[in-house]
């Protein structure tokens, strides 16, 4: 057998026969319902907030936790939204595109991508400071009501400022090889 | 559902070879397959020529195959070998399983720069070079050379390890 016969047996011999239609279409419907939740827990958190702040404003009972959290919401979410709206998210679809087109499109997603994680981590190293400023605020000027919110913004903060630092350890190196990846072939491509 | 979903059925074969040209390890496999099931359902009301499905739901593997390998480390992951599963993996012999008389090509096509790698990928599956030239968006002429210098990768690759007939 020469080489190309047995690379052609070898190809056809990797083989799967657990893959059908009803399965194929429950694995993708699974995926796209976990999207959703995503996105809709994404929207569901950020009306809450607006909810809950406006209510306080709107009726008069802000309490100590409400003016601590506020500055940094007032900043944080529309900061958050106006990137998520703005940069190119990674739609499926884009794959069906020829290859010089996708890789285009997949390093606008990756610079986007690369730029929300900077975001991420400046707004969280923001939380931080922000959360410490307040609570030397509260220990020193303030009384028992604003100390516990205090302290609960403080230990919030940083529990953000880990998530953050974890999320970021997991993606930017993937998304950064990725887009160096992409711009070495993009700059030898001609379209 | 789009009207062709249920033709998509019929490609899954040469889809699960394209994932299987891209990773090695089974979980990456089953998550990059994942990645182009649900692109292809995303992308199917943009296929024109419902005849070119199997081109259509191979660049969308392959594009997607490639974003996973820029993503990935340098160097494959190396897993260790565990004869009790695999078994002795002596490529030529006839005798072993299926599976086993696959990895070999596959481990060695892992080890292939990806602008070899792709289109030999789909030399393997049947298209001609300017099937492959228009799927992967470079000049026949290109696809030659580049078929010409995988396959002599893989042969010296074989050689190597003394697995080659010769």
């Amino acid at each position: 057998m020469n080489l190309d016969e047995r690379m052609l047996t070898a190809w056809r011999g990797q083989t799967r026969h657990d893959l059908t239609l009803a399965r194929l279409t429950e694995r993708v419907r699974r995926q796209r319902r976990r999207q959703r939740f995503q996105r809709g827990l994404e929207v569901a958190l950020s009306l809450v907030a607006i909810v809950i702040f406006g209510h306080a404003l709107l009726s008069g009972t802000m309490a100590p936790a409400h003016w601590l959290i506020l500055p940094f919401f007032a900043v944080f979410l529309p900061t958050i939204w106006a990137l998520t709206l703005r940069g190119p998210r990674r739609r499926p679809e884009d794959a069906s595109e020829a290859p010089g087109i996708y890789a285009r499109l997949r390093m606008a997603q990756l610079r986007a991508g690369l730029r929300d994680l900077w975001l991420a981590r400046r707004a969280a190293l923001a939380l931080v400071a922000y959360a410490v400023l307040a609570w030397g605020g509260a220990m020193i000027l303030g009384d028992v009501g604003w100390r516990a919110p205090a302290w609960l913004l403080l230990v919030y903060s940083f529990l953000w400022l880990g998530g953050t630092h974890w999320l970021n350890r997991r993606l930017r190196g993937r998304w950064l090889r990725e887009y160096r990846s992409v711009r070495r072939v993009l700059s030898g491509v001609r379209l | 559902m789009h009207p062709l979903w249920p033709r998509v059925e019929a490609c899954v074969p040469q889809l699960w070879r394209a994932v299987c040209g891209y990773e090695l390890n089974p979980a990456l496999r089953e998550e990059l397959l994942q990645e182009i099931l649900l692109a292809t359902w995303e992308a199917l009301p943009r296929l024109r020529d419902p005849e070119r499905l199997l081109p259509f739901v191979l660049r969308i593997a392959h594009n997607l195959g490639a974003s996973h390998v820029r993503s990935a480390i340098r160097r494959p992951a190396v897993l260790p070998f565990e004869e009790a599963v695999h078994g002795h993996v002596e490529p030529g012999t006839g005798d072993e399983p299926a599976s086993e008389r696959s990895d070999w090509l596959f481990e060695a096509m892992a080890r292939l720069p990806l602008n070899l790698r792709q289109p030999l990928m789909l030399q393997l599956e049947g298209f001609d070079y300017e099937e492959i030239a228009g799927l992967l968006g470079i000049s026949a002429e290109n696809v030659g050379v580049r078929v010409h210098r995988g396959r002599a990768q893989l042969k010296a690759m074989l050689r190597e390890e003394g697995a080659d007939e010769s």
